[in-house]
């Protein structure tokens, strides 16, 4: 009797539920999605999709954009148990679906790749997730390849770029923050720290920026470092980016931050100083004298790619004094027969150089090599023949372009190939008097730069002597695994106990 | 920073920077050459203590902040002082000589204007972004410079090219004062230069200002000595007017090894820089904190101040009565200035009803 009762006062409750959801549908208060020309109106493309399906319940309306959806799972997760279902309100037996009542949310829905159930009359849509999957599977890092390294980037996927973040740093102090950027784009943007390791200030800096950005369309993680991170006009990279998620694991280890971008492969770390966008990959991984050795030579090539073609001007064209008697003479001898002046004989075979280089970048990998070969030997060994530039320019230009390939960081290596052409146009008119100074400049602009606050020039300038010890000299081992850099400012400065053992 | 550790400084600063003898005392020692930096470097760190010492009285305090708390309405007489001497030192002292130098060597038809123009142009450039910008500067220089400094050092001292320069000298230098006015004015102005902009950071960042005032001194220094040991003994024993004498540290390096100078010319380049810019970075620094006048805009006025100056040309006897009159301004500026700053604020704050022990 009791249990008749409350049946019925069930009934009387849903009855007076549905009255009262129909009085607010009369008056307006809830949109019922009984009609979907508002969808088509927000749409007005060709690309949605409208079906209906009759089922034991009525007949339904299914929405979906074409290109997002993958039609195997639309079938068997969305039209199987429909047809299947013998409720009044078939959309009950859908797996994994969501019921949400307001229009905007349905747009966002169809726009990530769902597809949406209307019920004529019913106050609500079903979603369900159906979205297509076409990232690329997570293949080799390109442009920042390691012989003894892991062979894993990321790929456009932002999921899947977190997910092998946090395979390497399994800790519950990883925090992610999402956000949404771009009003047309709508892109993904997860911003990635270690809780407990970096500065709470910092986090907080990087926050705010990214909350100010205004854009519509944010289609890179360079996109964003542009709109968020750079603030001059300077050739030199304010923001470190990485393909590889083991660099980018040591680099929140170290107190930095990571931001990843959906449909990029790349990540982008902050804050970013010299010294750690100096240093070449493979020093994670090598013995450390080997590594210290590589280092000091990969430097070494960074600086000759900067500064040999401007010696070369300045030697020849306006201290030609400097040489040894017998050194000139040589020199004086390869250059017969070149009209040219020794500063346009330069600046001519190295933009055919970065020509080179940039097109044996653009171009598919076995081309590339062609064009390099073609590019360094071919037309290089023709221009001497044709007297348009002595031997020894070719091999000047041999060994900037091989330094500048050594320069680990590829927006560090454009700067270099950039600010190479001003030093030596300088040199061309004052000699080393003015290759000096120009280096000086660069020295100047370089430590008047900042990123988030921490002197881009470090461990240079200011001097961090325990960064440069461990930039130059000590092994990875002892210096740089110890402690963290003071320039990020860390909560934690220790890494790890001294030695690297437990008591 | 301790004192002990700021006497530190100033003594190895006050040991590399130009040589200074006194002629009877040198003798009695035996006339080694080490005698004379070592001899130089006591005299400068006594000199230099006014200085030195009101940096550890007013901690965290600019030098316009002591100077009002020390002269009171007296102040700007000080500042101006110092102001003067710093913002004109470089153009009188050092860019006239480096445009001769440059021009006399490497670029002879080459206007000095353009070569001067360079210069200050790229000083003006640190300065205009600050005292913070200069002295980072400085320090990724010396990071660069003091290793090939180190080994001509280490090449000139041991004495692997047979030049024994830790045998005896030659020849004893005849004292004037000069030479001792100079010796005192150049310790104090190496530490204000290295002090003015960087004291309100000493107290939180003490490194900053030990590197800056180590690498800025060190490559002063070593490098006005570094030719004459290297290639013209004689001459080091001749020394009287520094900047005169710069010149023939150029010639010293035209008579010496050939393959050494261009390297020895390109540090002159980076200490040249240290001394221009610093000097138009540290006057700015002054002239914003005292007057409030904007620091890039006080750069280039002073920058162009210094072009135009260093395009004066000076007979030999003007310029040795401007060494004599600016010996003796560095040195009631940044050398009697200070001392007298440290006794006033000892005598104006010290706390009312202290009581000395009595025995």
């Amino acid at each position: 009797m009791q249990g008749r009762n409350m049946l019925s006062d069930l009934a009387a409750t849903a009855q007076r539920l549905e009255q009262t959801l129909q009085r607010w549908i009369a008056e307006g208060w809830v949109q019922p999605f009984s009609d979907t020309a508002w969808l088509k109106a927000a749409f007005a493309s060709d690309d949605l999709t409208l079906q209906s399906v009759v089922t034991a319940g009525g007949s339904l309306e299914v929405a979906y954009l074409a290109p997002q959806i993958d039609v195997t799972l639309l079938n068997s997760d969305v039209g199987a148990p429909l047809i299947a279902s013998s409720r009044s309100d078939p959309r009950r037996d859908l797996p994994n679906a969501s019921f949400v009542t307001q229009r905007s949310d349905v747009l966002s829905a169809l726009l990530q790749g769902k597809a949406a159930v209307f019920k004529p009359g019913a106050p609500d849509a079903a979603l369900v997730d159906v979205r297509v999957d076409r990232s690329r599977s997570v293949t080799q890092p390109t442009t920042e390849a390691s012989l003894l390294g892991p062979k894993v980037a990321f790929n456009e996927d932002l999921t899947t770029s977190l997910n092998l973040v946090r395979n390497l740093l399994a800790t519950p102090a990883l925090r992610v923050r999402q956000h949404t950027i771009g009003t047309l784009s709508r892109t993904r943007v997860a911003t990635v720290w270690i809780d407990g390791v970096t500065a709470p200030e910092l986090v907080d800096e990087v926050l705010d920026r990214l909350s100010k950005v205004a854009t519509d369309t944010l289609l890179s993680s360079e996109d964003l470092a542009q709109l968020a991170f750079h603030r001059s006009w300077t050739p030199f990279p304010t923001a470190q980016r990485t393909e590889r998620p083991d660099r980018v694991a040591r680099a929140l280890g170290l107190g930095r931050i990571a931001i990843i971008v959906d449909g990029s492969p790349f990540a982008i770390l902050l804050p970013v100083t010299l010294g750690a966008i100096t240093k070449y990959l493979e020093a994670l991984f090598g013995p450390p004298v080997t590594v210290i050795f590589v280092r000091w030579l990969r430097f070494v090539g960074g600086f000759l790619s900067m500064v040999a073609p401007a010696a070369y001007v300045a030697v020849l064209s306006v201290n030609p004094s400097l040489l040894p008697a017998d050194t000139l003479v040589a020199v004086a001898q390869t250059r017969a027969g070149v009209p040219y002046p020794v500063l346009f004989e330069t600046i001519g075979l190295l933009l055919i150089l970065d020509m080179v280089i940039e097109a044996s970048q653009q171009a598919p990998s076995p081309i590339g090599q062609t064009v390099t070969v073609v590019g360094g030997l071919i037309i290089g060994q023709a221009a001497v023949q044709a007297h348009l530039g002595s031997q020894l320019i070719v091999i000047v230009s041999a060994v900037t372009g091989i330094g500048t390939l050594l320069i680990p960081d590829i927006s560090l290596a454009y700067a270099v190939r950039i600010t190479k052409y001003p030093i030596m146009i300088l040199a061309g008119i004052l000699g080393f008097y003015g290759l000096t100074l120009c280096l000086i400049a660069i020295a100047i602009h370089l430590v008047a730069q900042e990123s988030l606050d921490a002197p881009y020039a470090t461990p240079f300038g200011p001097v961090r002597s325990w960064s440069l010890k461990s930039y130059t000299l000590m092994s990875r081992t002892r210096g740089e695994r110890a402690l963290r850099p003071g320039v990020y400012r860390p909560v934690t400065l220790r890494r790890q106990p001294k030695g690297g053992m437990k008591d | 920073m301790s004192s002990w550790q700021l006497w530190t400084i100033v003594f190895i600063s006050s040991f590399c920077v130009t040589p200074f003898s006194f002629v009877t005392l040198h003798r009695e020692l035996g006339g080694h050459v080490w005698v004379l930096p070592l001899l130089q470097a006591c005299v400068g760190t006594l000199a230099a203590a006014g200085v030195v010492l009101l940096a550890r009285a007013a901690p965290g305090a600019s030098l316009v902040e002591v100077a009002r708390r020390a002269f009171g309405p007296l102040a700007s007489v000080f500042l101006l002082g110092v102001t003067v001497y710093v913002a004109l030192w470089a153009p009188v002292g050092n860019l006239t000589l480096l445009l001769r130098i440059v021009q006399s060597t490497t670029l002879p038809y080459t206007s000095t204007w353009m070569t001067g123009a360079a210069l200050t142009a790229c000083s003006f450039y640190a300065a205009a972004l600050g005292y913070v910008v200069f002295s980072r500067t400085t320090e990724v220089l010396a990071f660069i410079l003091l290793p090939g400094i180190v080994v001509l050092a280490t090449i000139a001292y041991l004495g692997p090219l047979h030049l024994g320069y830790l045998s005896q000298s030659p020849a004893t230098v005849p004292i004037s004062g000069a030479d001792f006015g100079y010796a005192l004015g150049a310790r104090g102005f190496s530490l204000a230069l290295a002090f003015l902009g960087l004291w309100p950071r000493a107290a939180g960042r003490p490194w900053v200002l030990y590197s800056a005032t180590l690498s800025s001194v060190l490559l002063i220094g070593m490098l006005f000595v570094l030719p004459h040991l290297l290639f013209a003994q004689p001459s080091f024993a001749l020394l009287e007017f520094p900047p005169l004498n710069a010149l023939s540290t150029v010639n010293a390096t035209y008579i010496g090894i050939s393959s050494f100078w261009p390297l020895t010319l390109i540090i002159w380049y980076g200490v040249s820089w240290v001394v221009v810019a610093g000097s138009l970075a540290g006057a700015a620094h002054i002239l914003h904190l005292w007057l409030g006048v904007p620091r890039h805009l006080a750069a280039a006025v002073l920058a162009v101040i210094t072009l135009v100056l260093s395009q004066w040309t000076k007979s030999v006897t003007l310029q040795e009565d401007m060494v004599m009159f600016w010996t003796v301004w560095g040195y009631l500026a940044v050398v009697v200035g200070p001392w007298t700053a440290w006794l006033l604020l000892r005598l104006r704050e010290t706390p009312a009803g202290r009581v000395h022990k009595v025995a």
